[in-house]
């Protein structure tokens, strides 16, 4: 666990530091990786704090302007959201990342697998996190040109970027149905459900970026939504070999004594199945006699048998 | 000679204790209407703080022409309509809140139940041998 925390943290800071890279403090080989290993050792939603604080950093270095809208964001993610749902931060962190190595479709297609309708919101926040993150990367040389005295003028530009930004709204929307999608589908009772899941998802986030780009016109890259969807689906497969049959990733081991033995278990949880469902069939069906037939001893009743298939 | 069945019931209490356990047990410290009101109170806190930064950037957005209308515009409208607006953001956001910390609060109660119950069970084992 230590490793894999390192590891987030370690690539998080690199791609902030790769994309931003305004303040070279911090945007140092040294600085990445003490402050990477002092996250293998904290709580999963340190990895967050420290990413969003590399984040404002980067920014105010650009534009303070831009900082308090950037801190304004996360504030209002932290909370509005996170406050209930502590455990969903890491998807901030992984929709960035997904984006920034040209997989972002992977991520509705994987917490619809794994999350519940809830993920609906960390997904959205993520990707907010993304374009806001990318519109002040392109928009630094008109940032930098404006007059330090321009400070409505600056704020309401990112402002507005980031509101008119119909790319993200499309996205967002389009993440949101294929999440819902997917988990309503793998939740089904059916055989394969996991694959079915995986392939409509992978479908309806294609059709619905290709609806939003013709109607809104987000100049998505028809090609890169294909192919991106396509490399999606494949890490959806992967995800769903190790998460299916046996979750791995909620392996516990307990310990624990009683008079005669001290037991050290490793307990590896399947995934709930459904329940199947039982059908009582009665074999034999019950004796009518006629009024006319009763004898004094009374009706005879026949057996009846159930069984459960 | 090993009990599967005794082993398959204390792994899984055991399993319980380590993770939904602690979280159940620091909120059945609380009574039911205590726990709620308690994170009730903080959503309040933390949707005037939301709200209160939601507002802020409202009013940087045009505060040149908010500026020159300050004299113009009717301060107690305008402060109502804000009230109302909060009131209502607020009031929303809480009833999202109760209605979340109700459903953990049942089902934490529901899962120290139910360790109680694999409690019993396991001492009634113990009894037969």
């Amino acid at each position: 666990m230590p490793l894999w925390k390192f590891m987030l943290a370690f690539i998080s800071l690199m791609l902030i530091n790769g994309k931003l890279g305004f303040m070279e403090r911090i945007d140092k080989m040294t600085a990445v990786l003490v402050v990477s290993l002092m996250c293998s050792f904290m709580p999963m939603n340190f990895i967050i704090i420290i990413a969003a604080a590399f984040v404002l950093l980067h920014v105010y270095a650009l534009s303070l302007e831009c900082a308090v809208v950037m801190l304004a964001a996360f504030l209002l993610m932290f909370l509005l959201y996170f406050r209930f749902s502590p455990k969903d931060t890491v998807v901030v962190l992984l929709t960035p990342i997904c984006f920034w190595m040209h997989i972002p479709y992977a991520i509705p297609i994987a917490m619809g697998l794994l999350g519940t309708p809830a993920s609906v919101v960390s997904v959205g926040c993520g990707t907010v996190v993304y374009y806001l993150i990318a519109y002040v990367n392109e928009s630094t040389t008109t940032l930098i040109s404006m007059e330090a005295e321009e400070i409505t003028a600056k704020f309401r530009f990112i402002i507005d970027g980031i509101l008119d930004n119909r790319a993200m709204v499309v996205t967002i929307g389009a993440f949101a149905v294929t999440l819902i999608l997917v988990y309503l589908i793998r939740k089904l009772s059916v055989d394969h459900s996991w694959t079915i899941a995986i392939i409509a998802g992978s479908l309806v986030n294609i059709m619905l970026l290709l609806v939003g780009d013709l109607m809104f016109d987000t100049n998505v890259a028809i090609g890169g939504v294909i192919l991106g969807t396509a490399a999606a689906a494949l890490i959806a497969v992967v995800i769903q070999f190790f998460a299916f049959n046996v979750d791995y990733s909620r392996t516990e081991k307990v310990q624990f004594e009683d008079d005669e033995y001290y037991y050290y278990v490793k307990a590896v949880p399947k995934v709930t199945m459904a329940t199947p469902e039982h059908k009582v069939k009665k074999i034999n069906q019950q004796k009518k006699t006629r009024p006319s037939q009763r004898s004094g001893e009374g009706r005879k009743m026949g057996n009846s048998k159930t069984s459960d298939q | 000679m090993l009990n599967q069945e005794r082993i398959i019931l204390m792994t899984k209490m055991a399993s319980y204790e380590e993770n939904e356990g602690k979280k159940n047990n620091a909120i059945m410290n609380y009574f039911r209407g205590d726990y709620v009101w308690l994170q009730v109170m903080k959503s309040f806190v933390c949707g005037t703080i939301a709200f209160a930064v939601v507002f802020g950037m409202y009013i940087f957005y045009d505060f040149e022409v908010f500026m020159m209308d300050i004299y113009k515009m009717d301060l107690m409208e305008f402060g109502k309509s804000v009230l109302m607006k909060y009131l209502l953001v607020i009031g929303i956001y809480s009833i999202i809140s109760y209605a979340i910390y109700c459903y953990r609060y049942a089902k934490a109660k529901n899962g120290v139940k139910l360790y109680m119950n694999n409690l019993r069970r396991l001492a009634g084992m113990y009894d037969k041998t």
